[in-house]
């Protein structure tokens, strides 16, 4: 073997091992506290119970936190929310999703697309995904996203991916939330339960920045 | 005995100890994936398959002359700058992927080009000891699942067995069986495909063929699994949800790996001949 080779080698290898100790001492930070079981059982007008989902499920979303409720208005309208949280240590990510999930329990997606919510922190308006599902004639009316950092919303799983990355590199911290919200309705009810959702995600957007989790 | 190849003895040991030293933050993790997540259990074989046809090469390695490689070294480097950035931003897959490039980049840098292709394919084969993410995995299964599902529930009716489909649950008069993601097929496929693989290589049929051995893991992996599905569907309606938990379900599902595996072979003995022929 050539000397210079080698030398060359080695040295790249122990720059290399240098970098990445450097790295792994910054260790993997911890959920301190989770603070998003802290939401409000008021939001947007609505009351809301706890609820929960088989043992199944939450097996296969393996979250760190899992915040399932209820929500009705004084009219008697209902939404479900659903947080799913999972710290740095997790990968700031659920591997599911609803294109694929819903389907599998039976629900024919009908339609999907973007819509724009305002937040505070967005006033220029940020997309959320939205899909309507339908099964024995009931039309499930979902808008979903992943929120990182306390208030950054991204539509899409490579956009959470990109952050994810930018995060972890600049800040070591790429902790993220899956979050749904939605609603079961005839189909006549569609475009009421869509404007409702988006109102109501405007206030989970409000919210979700003061009772992100903490990790350290 | 030249003073290059007496160096080997002592350099590429170090080396490589230097590369184990590097990567060993993510080899842990890894392991522990091989071992406690079913669909990568296959891996566990990989470098020992490696090390095997490694091995076959002992008496070809020692006849080719060993020099520098600048591309080689340019791998390496490039692997390796790939894995600090994957490994600072948590991208486990693409840091293991570099775990394998870096060791080709490595051995090309310091043994040359004539000693990589003779060593191209064990130390290719190690891509297959990196564990597929599992968003990309979840991509590929639900569909999979969805679709063993489907078929299978057409299968069983043409058995003259009611059976009601709803997702991947599948509802008979007397009890109901949910189509996992396990029983998806990916599993099959990966580790099918790993035999595919092999199969190919060292089959002497011309390159064509070889990928036609490989590809064909795909459907026999989903046929395998569709006819397990099926079977125990079948089995379920007359004797309840009992034989698809337990021994009965691992038993079907080694009895459908074996059957898949058959097939392949008779794929690669078929292929064997006609290029014999």
């Amino acid at each position: 073997m050539s000397n210079k080779f080698f030398y060359l080698a080695l040295l790249t290898l122990l720059l290399t091992a240098g970098l990445i100790l450097s790295v792994a001492n910054r260790g993997v930070p911890r959920v301190l506290h989770t603070n998003l079981e802290n939401l409000p059982m008021e939001i947007a007008g609505y009351q809301g119970r706890e609820d929960s989902f088989d043992q199944g499920v939450y097996d296969a979303l393996q979250a760190d936190l899992h915040v399932y409720r209820q929500y009705r208005s004084p009219e008697g309208e209902a939404l479900g929310l659903y947080i799913g949280y999972y710290g740095t240590a997790k990968g700031g990510r659920t591997g599911h999703n609803p294109y694929a999930c819903l389907p599998g329990a039976g629900w024919g997606i009908i339609e999907t697309g973007t819509v724009e919510v305002y937040p505070s922190y967005y006033p220029q308006g940020v997309k959320v995904n939205y899909v309507v599902a339908g099964k024995d004639g009931v039309n499930n009316v979902m808008l979903h996203w992943y929120q990182t950092a306390g208030t950054r919303v991204l539509a899409t799983g490579l956009q959470q991916n990109i952050q994810r990355f930018k995060g972890r590199v600049l800040h070591n911290r790429n902790d993220g939330a899956y979050v749904q919200v939605n609603a079961l309705v005839p189909e006549a009810d569609i475009p009421m339960a869509r404007s409702k959702s988006k109102e109501f995600v405007r206030e989970v957007m409000e919210l979700l920045p003061r009772h992100w989790p903490v990790e350290g | 005995m030249t003073k290059g190849v007496q160096n080997i003895k002592w350099q590429l040991p170090v080396l490589l100890l230097a590369w184990a030293a590097v990567f060993w933050p993510v080899l842990p993790p890894m392991v522990e994936t091989w071992l406690g997540h079913s669909d990568n259990s296959h891996a566990l074989l990989v470098p020992l398959i490696s090390l095997y046809f490694l091995w076959e090469k002992r008496e070809a390695i020692r006849l080719v002359p060993v020099q520098g490689s600048i591309p080689g070294l340019t791998l390496l480097v490039a692997s390796l700058a790939i894995y600090f950035v994957s490994y600072a931003g948590g991208i486990a897959f693409f840091a293991r992927l570099m775990l394998v490039a870096a060791l080709i980049g490595l051995l090309w840098s310091c043994l040359g080009t004539a000693m990589l292709r003779l060593l191209a394919f064990p130390l290719g084969f190690l891509f297959f000891m990196v564990p597929i993410p599992d968003t990309l995995l979840g991509m590929v299964a639900f569909p999979l699942q969805l679709a063993a599902t489907r078929i299978s529930a057409g299968l069983i009716q043409f058995c003259s067995i009611p059976v009601y489909r709803e997702g991947n649950m599948l509802y008979f008069l007397q009890t109901q069986l949910e189509v996992a993601e396990a029983c998806s097929g990916i599993r099959s496929i990966m580790s099918l495909t790993m035999l595919g693989v092999i199969f190919a290589y060292i089959s002497p049929g011309s390159g064509w063929r070889k990928a036609v051995l490989i590809l064909s893991a795909i459907p026999v992996a989903m046929l395998a699994n569709i006819l397990r599905v099926s079977g125990t569907g079948v089995l379920a309606h007359f004797f309840g949800d009992r034989v698809a938990r337990g021994f009965l379900h691992e038993f079907s599902g080694l009895a459908v790996f074996m059957f898949g595996l058959a097939l392949l072979f008779l794929i690669y003995r078929v292929l064997k001949a006609r290029d014999a022929g």
